[in-house]
């Protein structure tokens, strides 16, 4: 046996907690060193002050953005909660008709761009938008909807969260123990008061702790309050840090005080969300895999619950992919109206097709996601596997790995610049600090994957190859990387989709020779080339669709749990 | 063969006050002896086993294999488990699914030594025809029966020829008639080969009928090693006897002191006074949990010599070879096997003996 192999199990955690320590402490210890630093006109640090945290308490307008933030989170997590909840329950637990459309606009959602969406919504609830035309058409006075409002941040915001819940407590729903409910039934109870009494306290832990998560992911939204709050002047945190990063010379004080701000916010709800999250744990009456229980009839109410589903396929799905066939195949932004269908023209497609950019940056894009995802699940192999089997170091990595759920995006990417202008490494500017961003920002997903995967492994798979004569890492290579493969191509797929879905994390860090698809969209709204962005958006989106279906079947298949974003 | 020397293996426990694990175990075994840990759940069997295996590492103590120390807390020497060179069958039997059957047991072969393709063929191919699986080699294994993944698991535990066997409740997976069969076809298997075996159950009989050495344990010591037999007649403690099964236990006290192997007087909690068997010295007054098997006691046939205790027949159950009957003496229950094919109705009063031999005075429990 070679010294090596002995060594394994002390060596695997040093090494790993190293590389994630190299990662993950930088970018929180440069945010809070900015946010006191003193610096002259160059960028040196000349001295520590509180200014920037002073300034931020003076600034006119700073109680606003707060209140504004707090507003938009809560609005869009009880709309999203609503919305997503009531389906996954009609999906999970009753025989309403047309189940399968919630789960279509669920795959499609995960493959587009939340920038994407975003404008398609801007679109249809715009000025020139449908609602708006429909509601003139038919005698209305002035606009139905103003869109450019906290109303409609809200709405835009809540739907284009509701997929994630619909998901996410779908897994619970379905991980519900349908003997509990027919023990109320047969003990004469109706079915609301079956509903009412059992079902939904029972699932009220889960419930609350996907509240806060999605309230948590709310607060730090880009999207939405870039796209829709800032023509309008209504500022939340994110677009607060944003901007005066996009002053010119860039206040990374300011900034970096908004940040620390955030991110205390952050991490107080985010000891909440573990405190809440453990509780829906022991409720969770865990059953068979594979297994459904028994679906509630809903009688003649059906066809109202099948209506439901058809309503939200048309908002969440065709609705936003039809605004946005339309905006591509128009030369000049325009309404949907007969006098449009003249003007039909492929000269967008056409445009993105022929313009080698675009190309190269469809391709950067999935570079970067695929170098980060691949980055991220080889790291969690090995962090999750000795977190998971409380090997010594094990808590220490799974703190030190999941550390970056306190950044939101936009925070994050502050920070990961602060970091690597200072560091004397050539990657600023190019795809590498991306990358970068992209691996710390989602390592905890990539984790969560990996452990909940060696979970699901008995123990004694392991201990019967010690026992056989196999070393850690032999036991590593032969018995747990074949074994954990699901787990660890769901989690690859997962990420490489986020990566390529949102926009904060690489908005700041983005530049004109390294981008990648979402912030493209991004600039191509902000110069209003609405046809260009829908004609390039949909031709991603169908190809992240793809992989989105991937992902789905390898969900099912290795049986691992859907999980945040 | 293997000694183990006050092994002690103690887990801190942060939630109540019971520290669970295993404490100042020792036994030595001989060549070729099958080896049982009995004790209920929770006695600290399978930490034992873990111990001798390498998975867990003790406290204290020393285990010695063949002559070579797999472990000396005082030396500060501990072997890996990998390097141990032991067999074990798991309680899951751990079949990893992701190989065929063949893969599997080969398993052992390949990350040991090197040795050629053929030489690992041959030897897989003879520990599958040993535990009568010869021609499921290809096959994925998942796609195995219970027994069959048990069958599996015993060949990959001894196709390195280890010079120790682990098993770890190899048969509490498997359905009753299943279990019955496995049991004989292991034993038989163990004489063949001639391996040493370590055994961990819960099942008193699975014990007994094939043990060649057993020990009783419980909340992580060893309160009894001997053979079945001296187990099952001479229990050291009421611990033991109530967990071997079926005995019945008199409360009562000595009513003199008695020295160890006589017979002496105990005065039974329901008045009565019976003589019986002290396998220890016990002062007078000793609280004593007198053991008496059910198929000791006769029903209404007065001897000279034997002890006597009148009650009332509270059931009766036909059992085919043997009648059960449960009879009220005071306020205790005794259960009582009976082959006559006659006996009186519940409610009838009815008078039990036993001969003073029959009946073992342990010192009560705590
Ligand atoms: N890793 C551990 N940490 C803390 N306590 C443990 C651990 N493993 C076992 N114990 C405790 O040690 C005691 C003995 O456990 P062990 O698994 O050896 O029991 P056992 O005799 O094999 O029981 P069973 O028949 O149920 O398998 C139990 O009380 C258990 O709670
Ligand atoms: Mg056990």
């Amino acid at each position: 046996m070679s010294l090596a192999a002995v060594n394994a199990r002390r060596v695997l955690p040093l090494v790993t907690g190293l590389l994630l320590a190299a990662l993950m402490l930088p970018p929180l210890a440069m945010l809070v060193h900015g946010s006191f630093a003193q610096t002259n006109a160059a960028g040196a640090v000349t001295g520590w002050t509180l200014h920037h945290f002073r300034a931020l308490l003076t600034a006119p307008g700073v109680g606003t953005t707060l209140w504004n933030s707090l507003v938009f989170s809560a609005g869009s997590t009880v709309l999203s909660l609503a919305v997503g909840g009531l389906l996954a329950w009609l999906v999970e637990r009753t025989n309403a008709p047309l189940r399968f459309l919630a789960t279509l606009s669920t795959i499609i959602s995960m493959g587009t761009p939340y920038v994407l969406h975003v404008v398609a919504w801007l679109f249809l609830l715009g000025p020139v938008g449908p609602a708006n035309g429909l509601w003139q058409a038919a005698g209305g006075a002035g606009k139905l909807i103003e869109v450019q409002s906290m109303g409609g941040m809200i709405l835009i915001e809540g739907f284009l969260w509701s997929p994630l819940v619909f998901l996410l407590l779908g897994a619970t729903f379905r991980a519900a123990n349908a003997d509990m409910e027919e023990a109320a039934r047969t003990s004469g109870a109706s079915v609301p008061a079956t509903i009412w009494r059992i079902s939904l306290p029972l699932a009220m832990p889960a419930i609350l702790a996907l509240a806060l998560f999605v309230f948590i992911r709310a607060i730090g939204a880009f999207e939405v309050p870039a796209l829709v709050g800032i023509p309008s002047r209504i500022y939340v945190l994110t677009t607060t840090v944003f901007e005066s990063m996009k002053t010119m010379p860039p206040d990374l004080g300011q900034a970096s005080a908004f940040a620390v701000v955030m991110v205390a916010i952050v991490a107080v709800l985010l000891h909440f969300y573990g405190r809440l999250s453990a509780n829906a744990e022991k409720y969770h009456s865990v059953t068979g895999k594979g297994f459904r229980p028994r679906p509630f009839d809903l009688g003649a109410w059906r066809w109202a619950a099948g209506a439901l589903i058809v309503a939200n396929f048309i908002i969440v799905l065709l609705l936003p992919m039809i605004a946005l066939v339309w905006m591509a195949l128009q030369r000049f932004p325009r309404g949907f109206s007969m006098a449009g269908l003249k003007t039909l023209t492929l000269s967008n497609f056409n445009a993105v097709i022929e313009a080698p950019n675009y190309l190269d940056l469809a391709f950067n894009s999935l570079l970067v996601a695929a170098g980060a995802a691949s980055a991220i699940m080889a790291l969690a192999a090995f962090a999750g596997w000795i977190a998971a089997r409380n090997a010594p170091g094990g808590r220490v990595l799974d703190q030190l790995s999941t550390l970056s759920l306190v950044f939101p995006g936009i925070v994050l990417g502050v920070a990961v610049m602060e970091v690597y202008l200072r560091v004397p490494l050539p990657i600023y500017g190019t795809l590498w600090i991306i990358l970068i961003a992209y691996i710390i920002r989602f390592m905890p997903f990539g984790m969560r994957y990996v452990y909940a995967g060696v979970l699901q492994l008995h123990r004694e798979l392991e201990e019967a190859a010690a026992v056989a004569g196999a070393g850690t890492l032999t036991i590593l290579r032969r018995i747990v990387a074949p074994l954990l493969r699901p787990a660890m191509v769901a989690g690859w797929l997962f990420i490489f989709l986020i990566a390529n879905k949102e926009l904060a994390i690489a908005v700041l860090l983005a530049s004109p020779g390294a981008q990648v698809a979402a912030v493209a969209v991004f600039d191509l709204w902000v110069n209003g080339q609405g046809g260009e962005l829908a004609a390039f958006g949909l031709l991603w989106t169908l190809l992240m669709t793809v992989v989105a279906v991937l992902f789905f079947w390898q969900s099912r298949r290795g049986g691992a749990d859907i999980w945040g974003n | 063969m293997l000694t183990v020397e006050r092994l002690t293996r103690i887990f801190a426990n942060r939630y109540d006050t019971v520290a669970g694990g295993v404490r100042e175990a020792d036994f030595a075994l001989a060549q070729g002896q099958f080896f049982t840990l009995l004790g209920p759940s929770g006695c600290g069997k399978t930490t034992t086993l873990r111990c001798i295996a390498g998975l867990e590492k003790p406290d204290a103590g020393r285990i010695v294999l063949a002559g070579r120390p797999l472990f000396d807390g005082a030396a500060g020497l501990l072997v890996p488990v990998h390097q141990r060179g032991i067999g074990m069958v798991f309680q899951s039997y751990a079949i990893w699914p992701h190989m065929t059957v063949f893969e599997n047991v080969a398993f052992p072969l390949r990350v040991g030594r090197r040795m050629a393709r053929e030489e690992i063929a041959r030897q897989v191919d003879r520990a599958l025809a040993t535990v009568g699986l010869g021609a499921y080699g290809p096959r994925p294994a998942t796609r195995l029966s219970g027994g069959q993944q048990q069958r599996v698991a015993l060949a990959r535990a001894i196709v390195h020829e280890p010079k120790l066997l682990l098993l770890d409740e190899p048969l509490s997976n498997l359905d009753a008639a299943l279990r019955e069969e496995m049991r004989i076809e292991l034993r038989r298997l163990q004489r063949e080969i001639g391996i040493t075996t370590v055994y961990v159950t819960h099942d008193q009989s699975e014990a007994l009928a094939m043990s060649d050495l057993i020990a009783v344990m419980d909340r992580g010591r060893i309160v009894q090693l001997d053979a079945p037999r001296a187990i099952y007649f001479t229990p050291a403690s009421a611990f033991v006897a109530r967990f071997i099964g079926a005995a019945n236990l008199l409360a009562g006290v000595a009513a003199a002191a008695v020295a160890a192997g006589t017979l002496g007087a105990v005065r039974l909690d329901g008045g009565a006074v019976i003589q019986a068997l002290f396998p220890a010295a016990a002062p007078a007054g000793t609280r004593l949990s007198v053991a008496v098997r059910p198929e000791s006691i006769t029903l209404g046939t007065p001897d000279g010599t034997a002890n006597r205790l009148d009650g009332t027949l509270a059931d009766v159950s036909f059992l085919g070879a043997t009648l059960r009957c449960d009879v009220a003496v005071g306020a205790e229950m005794l259960r009582v096997a009976t082959t006559a094919d006659v006996a009186p109705a519940p409610g009838a009063a009815v008078r039990l003996a036993f001969a003073p031999q029959a009946a073992i005075a342990l010192r009560a429990e705590g």
